[in-house]
Formats: structure tokens, sequence, C-alpha cells
């Protein structure tokens, strides 16, 4: 910053040479300085650059007002006066000459797309001269950008404009009539499409051309072949349409065997025969070949479907694809019926109907894993109503043995009770013998015989009812 | 306020302080000092200082070099004798011991007010803080001595 006259020194900062910006007193020894000056001074030591006196950020307080407005006032020079600002003015008034006054500021164009920066001086010039400034069209009148203007002129529908092929001078919003009627306009020929490669002149078309032009001649064909294609086309889409739907069923039948396929686990059987088809569908059921009467239906309803194939509805569609869906539902319902029936069979086994005999030899029906899941469920279901009757008859068999033979050994215990009766009489008979042969010889025997008597004597109890032939036993 | 406009010097760094300093050394030289800027470095002054008149150094012109570091003027400027010089407060490499280069440094303190300190220092130098200490022994011990020693250096070393 330039002063226009030499300051008083008095106003003179010590540190940076300068009059005082922002001047601040130290409080202590009451020296002024700048106060960006002595704020760093005492940073790096903190004493009075003057008097070497101790100071503090805290001593330092603002100069008197006074010396500010000395300062302030004083008359400087713009400080673009290299540029060619002479103006001088006070100090206190730099920043607002230069935001807004000075003319040799560099400011932005008003126009927003432009980006240059002109001395404000020479605004004026730059808006009469800026590419992007608005200007009005002088054929429609539109307001558009000045750097626009040449485009718009070759569009401007007010402009005139000029046929390349006759050369007449029309408005060019007449242009597309023009191109219609114009008669040394070129055109394609109207064959063009079916692969007439010529073009020239309207004028010749009709005249020439049309004459001798090959597809001219059988446009008829064309016409009758186009409508037979666009019908053929036509009926391609409703086709690749019904393959996409079967397709998507194709997709939902595989995740459903496949879930099937889970469910059964060990049970799952895949055929290696299947029905004779040319459609991989069958494959992809992997339906078992049975001898159910859907299967041949089956059969015979591809072959009439198939050969009306070039018509196919949707309605023949769904009757193709009929068959299949009751297939696997028929399948499943015969699988869990006949295998118990012929497993049941063939084993031989377990019925309560069979004879006793043949109990022991019939073991319980083996898992049989070549069956479906619910054939050996139902199998061994069976299996398990079969023991439990067999199981139920030879207790009540056990019952009627037992009690036969507890019959049979009471009657032997009686008979047994008999001959025992018989057999202590006769030893009563003998022993009254012998009593009496004893007593027949007299004294000989010694005289405890009487006691000898009582031991011999029977007890009441074993009494037989009286005998003929033994009153011999009271002597 | 510091405005942003070019000086004519080349050095954009230069503070103004430099500037004002150089530019009022060159036109209104201390009597007996001068000092000149480098070229090609505006912190690089080239200074000769004059033997003060009734001082054993009288006659001679001492050239020193003195740079002002980049914290000037809150750091002293670094300020060497080239010329040799016979004096206790000075050393064979020409170093000053002066307290205003070291810790008595102020930031109101100038060029010219340094130079000018020099000048007064050869006029009384001061044995009782010496740094050459041979010298500083020489001045007390033989006074006289010492002061012959000085002019025959100087008239050895400083004359043109």
């Amino acid at each position: 910053m330039d002063y226009v006259e030499q300051p008083n020194s008095n106003l003179i900062c010590c540190i940076c040479h300068a009059p005082f910006t922002n001047p601040t007193t130290a409080r202590t020894c009451l020296h002024t300085f700048c106060r960006d000056c002595i704020t760093t001074a005492v940073q790096h030591s903190p004493q009075c650059p003057i008097d070497r006196s101790s100071l503090s950020l805290d001593d330092l307080s603002p100069a008197n007002p006074i010396v500010k407005h000395l300062v302030d006032e004083l008359i400087i020079e713009c400080p673009n006066r290299a540029s060619g600002c002479t103006q001088t003015f006070q100090r206190q008034l730099l920043s607002t000459h230069v935001k807004d006054t000075c003319p040799y500021v560099e400011i932005p164009c008003s126009e927003e797309q432009c980006d240059k920066l002109i001395l404000r001086k020479d605004v004026g010039k730059h808006q009469d001269a800026c590419v992007y400034r608005s200007t009005q069209c002088d054929g429609c009148g539109a307001i558009i950008k000045y750097s626009d203007l040449s485009t718009h002129n070759s569009d401007c529908p007010s402009k005139s404009a000029t046929c390349s092929f006759c050369f007449e001078e029309f408005p060019r919003s007449q242009s597309h009539e023009h191109a219609a009627t114009c008669l040394d306009y070129e055109i394609p020929c109207t064959q063009a499409n079916n692969g007439c490669s010529w073009a020239g002149p309207r004028r010749q078309f009709s005249d020439e051309h049309v004459l001798s032009c090959p597809y001219e001649a059988i446009k008829g064909f064309f016409s009758i072949n186009n409508s037979q294609l666009s019908l053929l086309n036509t009926e391609n889409a409703t086709l690749r349409q019904q393959v996409y739907t079967l397709e998507s069923a194709i997709q939902t039948m595989r995740r459903d065997i496949q879930t099937f396929r889970n469910i059964l686990g060990p049970w799952y059987r895949s055929h290696s025969q299947t029905p004779i088809d040319h459609l991989s569908i069958d494959h992809l059921f992997s339906a078992p070949p049975g001898p159910s009467p859907s299967s041949s239906r089956t059969n015979q309803a591809q072959p009439s479907s198939f050969a009306d194939y070039g018509e196919v509805t949707v309605h023949n569609e769904i009757d193709a694809l009929a068959p299949y869906f009751p297939l696997t539902h028929e399948h499943a319902f015969q699988e869990s019926h006949n295998y118990p029936r012929s497993r049941r069979s063939l084993s031989g086994i377990v019925d309560p109907h069979l004879s006793q005999r043949t109990l022991p030899l019939t073991p319980v029906a083996p898992l049989n894993l070549s069956t479906s899941l619910e054939g050996s469920l139902g199998g061994l279901r069976d299996s398990i109503v079969t023991v439990s009757t067999s199981v139920d008859s030879l207790a009540r068999r056990n019952d009627i043995a037992l009690t036969n033979e507890s019959i049979r050994l009471n009657e032997e215990l009686g008979s047994l009770k008999y001959a025992i009766h018989g057999i202590r009489l006769q030893l009563h008979r003998l022993m009254m013998d012998r009593n009496a042969q004893v007593t027949g010889r007299g004294g000989e025997l010694p005289l405890g015989l009487p006691g000898n008597q009582t031991i011999f004597h029977p007890p009441i109890s074993m009494m037989a009812p009286p005998f003929p032939g033994t009153p011999g036993t009271k002597l | 306020m510091d405005s942003k406009v070019g000086p004519p010097w080349q050095d954009m760094a230069l503070p103004k302080r430099i500037i004002k300093e150089t530019e009022r050394l060159v036109a209104d030289p201390a009597p007996g000092i001068t000092a000149a800027p480098h070229e090609d470095n505006l912190r690089y002054f080239d200074v000769t200082i004059q033997g003060p008149d009734g001082s054993p150094f009288q006659q001679g012109v001492f050239h020193l070099e003195l740079f002002l570091p980049e914290e000037y003027p809150m750091s002293p400027p670094k300020v060497r004798f080239l010329t040799k010089i016979y004096h206790p407060n000075i050393d064979k490499l020409g170093r000053i011991c002066l307290d205003i280069l070291k810790d008595k440094w102020s930031p109101a303190l100038q060029i010219r007010t340094v130079l000018l300190s020099i000048q007064a220092l050869l006029s009384a130098p001061n044995p009782d803080d010496p740094l050459a200490t041979d010298v500083a022994k020489h001045y007390k011990e033989d006074e006289k001595d010492a002061q012959r020693v000085s002019r025959e250096w100087t008239e050895k070393y400083a004359s043109n």
C-alpha cells in the first residue's frame, strides 16, 4: 500500500516500518505497534521491542482511537495503480473502492455460461461481444444465445431454403410439402423394400422406371407373399409362446419329481424302461411302466395330437399334456395298493386264517426296499396285525391245554388215593393175622406186650370202614 | 492491510520492511558504513565499515557479511567480519560478541542500528566480555601494545 505523502513518523510501527494497522498499545509502557507485529514479537520474546520491559499478550489493548483515525485517514494510492487506476483515497475506503468502483478490478461476466474475467471498465464492451449474450433471430424473432445463432439459422422455419434438386426457393417450413411434390426430387423405387435398388428423380420414376422395374411386375406376388409371411410370423410367435409355457410346465414337474424323490429316499426307483415315446417329457417323469389303461391312452393320444401340430391351439396343447398329469397320480395310487398284495403272496406269510402248524415257519416279512414307501409301510402294518392275531390264538390254545392237564391230574390223584387205601387195609389184615399167632402161643412173650399192642394199633383216622372178616381186631 | 502489490524487487516473499530498509541504506547510508544486497539474494548484504577515528582501526575499511534470516525482524541478523581484525570481542573467524546480535535483539532494531553498534564496538573494545581470549588478555595486560598490534593488523589487512 503506497501512501501519497510520507506519513508522520509517529504513526510508523517500529517493527514493520509502515503506518500502524490496527494500532495496539502496551498498557505497561504505552508503546504502540500494529496488532499483528506486536503479537508476533511478544510470542518470540516477551518484552517491549522498544524499551525491553517485560510484556505479555495480556498487556496489549487497542490504541487510543485518535491514533486509529489518524492512520485510517491517510491518503493512499489504489493498489491497481500499475494496471492504470490513478485514484487516491483514504486508507479506510480501500476495500470499498476495490469491491465496487475500481475500474481495474477483474470481475466475472454476468452471463452464467461465460467464465471470463473482465476488467470492470470493459464490462460494457464485453457484453456486446460475449458469445453467450442473448440475441434475437431476425427470421422468427426467437431470443437465443449468440453462440447458437448459426445453428439456429440453418433450422429456423422462417428462413428460406433452396431445394437441392430443382433449386427452387421456399420458406423452410414448407420443405416437407416441396419434397412431396418436387418432380426433380430423388426418390427410391416403391419396391425398394422388396429389393429394387433404383433411385432417381420423381418424374423419371413414373415415366420410365415403373415400366422396366422387374419387382414392379410381380408386385401381386409380393403382396400375397407378404400377407402369408406375416401370418407365419404370427403363428411362429404363438408357437414360441406355447413352447415357453411347456418349458415352464416341465420345470414345475421337474421340481415336483425332485421333491418326490427326496421324500421317497431309498424307496425311489428310477425305471430303466420308459414308455417308447419320442417326447423327452416321459424321461423326465421317469414314470414306472404300468399296465394301467392310462399309459396306453397316452400312446394313442399322442399321434393324433402331433398330426394336427400345424394348427395347434392352446386348447389342443392342454389335450396333449392331459395324459401326463393323471398318469403320475394313478401310478402312485397303484403302487401303494399293488405292492403290499403282491409281496404278501410272494413271501406266503402270516395270515390269521392259515393253520396253526404253519405259524412257526412264517417269519415277518422282511423290508422290501424295492417297493414304494407306502407299499412297504402297508405291508409292515399288515404283518403287525397278523402277528398280534397269532399271539392271541396262541394264548387261547395254551389256556385250553392247561385246563385239560389239570383235570387229568386230579383224576389220577383220586385213583391213587384209593389204591393207597386198599394197601393199608391189606397191611392191617396182615398185622391182625400176625397178632393172633403171637397170642395163640401163650406167655412166651415178654410182659411188655400189652404196650406193643397199643403201638400197632392203627390210628382211628386210618381206620378203614369195617371190612367183613375183621372182627378179630378187638381181640 | 498488507497489500499484495509486487515491490520493485524481484523477491515476492521479501517483507516490505526489508525493502524499505534496503532502500534507505542505499539512498541514505550512515557515515562510514555501506551496505548493498546481493542481486541473487536480497537477504544477503555486503557491508563495509570504516574504522572510527581515534581508534586503532582508524583508516581501515573492514568488510563484513550480513544475512537476514527468515524470522527477521523477530530474529537478529547474522553478521560476521570477513576482514581479519585484532579486537577482543571479535574472534579469528570474524564472529562478533555483541549483545544486540544475541539476547538483546529487539524487532525495533534494524540493519542500520546493528552496523552502527558494530562501528561503536570498534571504538570501545570491551576486554571484560571477550570472545578472543588471547587478544582480551593482551588488551588487559598491556593495552598500548595491544593497540599497536591492532593498528598493525588494520594496516596489513584492512587498508585498500
